[in-house]
């Protein structure tokens, strides 16, 4: 199968320090894939490269085999991939309707068109009660959700998920991941990188590894866990059992 | 008849209808030409504070320097009749639109400036402008500014000119803020990274804003020229005579909103006009502290004041 995401060699330096270094994988359509490490070992920095809110200092992205790299995010958007934000970005003063609304005219002219597909997405994460509320109004849970809504109704093909789990509690990180293999059964390829353990763990069919910019593994989920530099960098010796 | 009445006062247009129709029929009452002129102040004012907030309120960009536009327009139809001895009145369509050709590229440089850079370059641009305005006197005539002798007697016909403009303006603003296009601009303002994220362009979009915005001042520029007679850079170019009152007209009203320029306009009309006639240019000082007094205390302005009162009250009645 041909990968849906290709990334070779990327690199991103911010002055002299190496952000993201050499860093190889491929994505395959309909999975889940994990991205995990340490903080500041530039998991959000490869979701900045990808989505175009940086440019790589240097290596490729390829995306449905056509290089991406140095596109502005609308277009990268417009090729079909969506992100969320690891601090949400919900936009405050407009409703939670209007929120998904915004995303779904990335495919329409027509407002009614617009609304319907609003609609699905927000019924699909559970927010259809609150479409009237102010976004400032929500939960933090509630503007991940609403933020996944509103990626979605770009209807990507690729949807990159920022720590929505962080500051979840158990329930919620539960229904996060029903939510998460539900998408992914709907036909989008997902990246997640995450924090907490048990979630990407649980919804991963790939994890891969950063430290310090690098990349020091990849594989299944078992596979990472078990990865004695994996231990050290990261998950400490209680997952050695 | 009853019907289409009551299906026309439920509309979202009655309130702006009802209105222009009486204010259709002032002139036909009044032709007290310092009624009239209060009058054509207040619809200029409209036009100019929706415009500003076109911009500023409703796309997150505020600019410290719309009177460029504003003196663009002006200047249009002053050179015109400088050089050719045309008409200035056809600076009223010329003004909008080289406005809104010159909105183009200072746009697409000064709106990759984020928040309050971007107001400053505006802030330089309408000053240098000044000044170029000032000492290129072969072209503009300098200090010194153009006369037009020709000012209407009647200030009836200027009087629904402004009205249909400032009627037109409400109108399109409406229209744009309930369409695509406006909940792109509010997009924008709430967070430009989500935005981009989302498939919008935002220095595109923060272009159409602008564009529009830089048009209508300049229409109201182009109109400024025939109808008093006499501009000077020092005039159409002024930070405190021109850019502060259309801030003010936005901000005091209520920015972000349809009807706040409206009240706005009102107010600012109605306040320096008694101040004037008391503390002349010091009104400019006044101005200033009310503006930091309504950012400060009351940043939804009067009509954002008004409309939570109301909701306040809804909230109150479905309670009890």
């Amino acid at each position: 199968m041909k990968p849906l995401l290709e990334v070779s060699r990327l690199t991103k330096y911010f002055g002299g320090l190496a952000a993201v270094k050499d860093v190889d994988f491929d994505v395959y359509p309909g999975e889940i894939f994990g991205l995990i490490g340490p903080n500041g070992a530039g998991k959000t920095t490869i979701f900045n490269l990808i989505n175009g809110f940086y440019r790589p200092t240097s290596g490729v992205i390829k995306f449905k085999g056509r290089n991406i790299n140095g596109l502005n995010p609308h277009k990268v958007c417009k090729l079909g991939i969506g992100r969320t934000f690891q601090l949400v970005k919900p936009l405050l003063r407009l409703t939670v309707l209007q929120n998904v609304m915004v995303g779904a005219f990335a495919r329409t002219e027509s407002a009614n068109k617009a609304r319907e597909e609003a609609e699905k997405q927000l019924e699909f994460v559970g927010l259809l009660d609150k479409r009237d509320r102010l976004a400032s109004g929500l939960t933090i849970a509630d503007k991940k959700r609403l933020e996944m809504a509103r990626a979605l109704a770009t209807k990507p093909t690729l949807l990159l998920l920022d720590e929505v789990a962080a500051g979840l509690n158990p329930k919620e990180t539960a229904d996060m991941m029903d939510l998460i293999r539900k998408i992914r059964d709907d036909g989008t390829t997902i990246i997640v990188v995450e924090h907490v353990m048990r979630m990407v763990m649980g919804v991963s069919d790939r994890i891969m590894v950063l430290h310090h910019g690098e990349k020091i593994a990849v594989g299944k989920p078992k596979e990472v866990a078990t990865d004695g530099r994996v231990i050290e960098a990261y998950l400490g010796e209680a997952y050695r059992a | 008849m009853i019907k289409m009445l009551r299906k026309f006062l439920a509309s979202r247009h009655a309130p702006l209808m009802a209105g222009s129709l009486l204010l259709a029929m002032v002139p036909l009452m009044s032709r007290s030409p310092y009624l009239l002129h209060m009058l054509i102040l207040f619809f200029t004012g409209v036009v100019q504070g929706e415009a500003w907030n076109l911009l500023g309120g409703f796309t997150g960009q505020p600019s410290f320097g719309h009177a460029a536009f504003y003196g663009i327009g002006a200047y249009c139809g002053g050179l015109l009749f400088h050089h050719f001895g045309i008409s200035p009145w056809y600076g009223v369509a010329l003004g909008g639109i080289v406005s809104a050709l010159i909105a183009i590229p200072v746009g697409w440089v000064f709106l990759r400036l984020r928040g309050i850079y971007f107001a400053l370059a505006m802030l330089a641009l309408a000053e240098v402008l000044r000044l170029v305005f000032l000492n290129w006197r072969s072209f503009t005539n300098g200090a010194v500014g153009i006369l037009y002798r020709f000012t209407p007697k009647s200030r009836v016909l200027p009087y629904y000119m402004t009205l249909a403009m400032a009627m037109l303006t409400i109108f399109i603003i409406d229209k744009i803020m309930n369409s695509k296009l406006g909940l792109y601009f509010l997009a924008i303002r709430e967070d430009q990274d989500a935005a981009e994220s989302l498939g919008i362009n935002t220095l595109r979009y923060k272009i159409m804003s602008f564009v529009i915005s830089a048009f209508l001042v300049g229409v109201v520029g182009g109109f400024y020229t025939p109808y008093t007679g006499f501009i000077a850079p020092d005039i159409v170019f002024s930070l405190p005579g021109v850019t502060l009152p259309m801030i003010l007209m936005a901000v005091l009203g209520g920015p972000g909103t349809i009807w706040g320029p409206v009240i706005g306009s009102g107010v600012m009309v109605a306040i320096s006009e008694v101040l004037r006639s008391y503390i002349g240019e010091a009104h400019l000082l006044f101005l200033g502290v009310v503006l930091i007094i309504f950012i400060a205390f009351m940043p939804d302005g009067i009509w954002g004041a008004v409309t939570r009162l109301m909701a306040r009250r809804k909230g109150h009645e479905a309670a009890s």
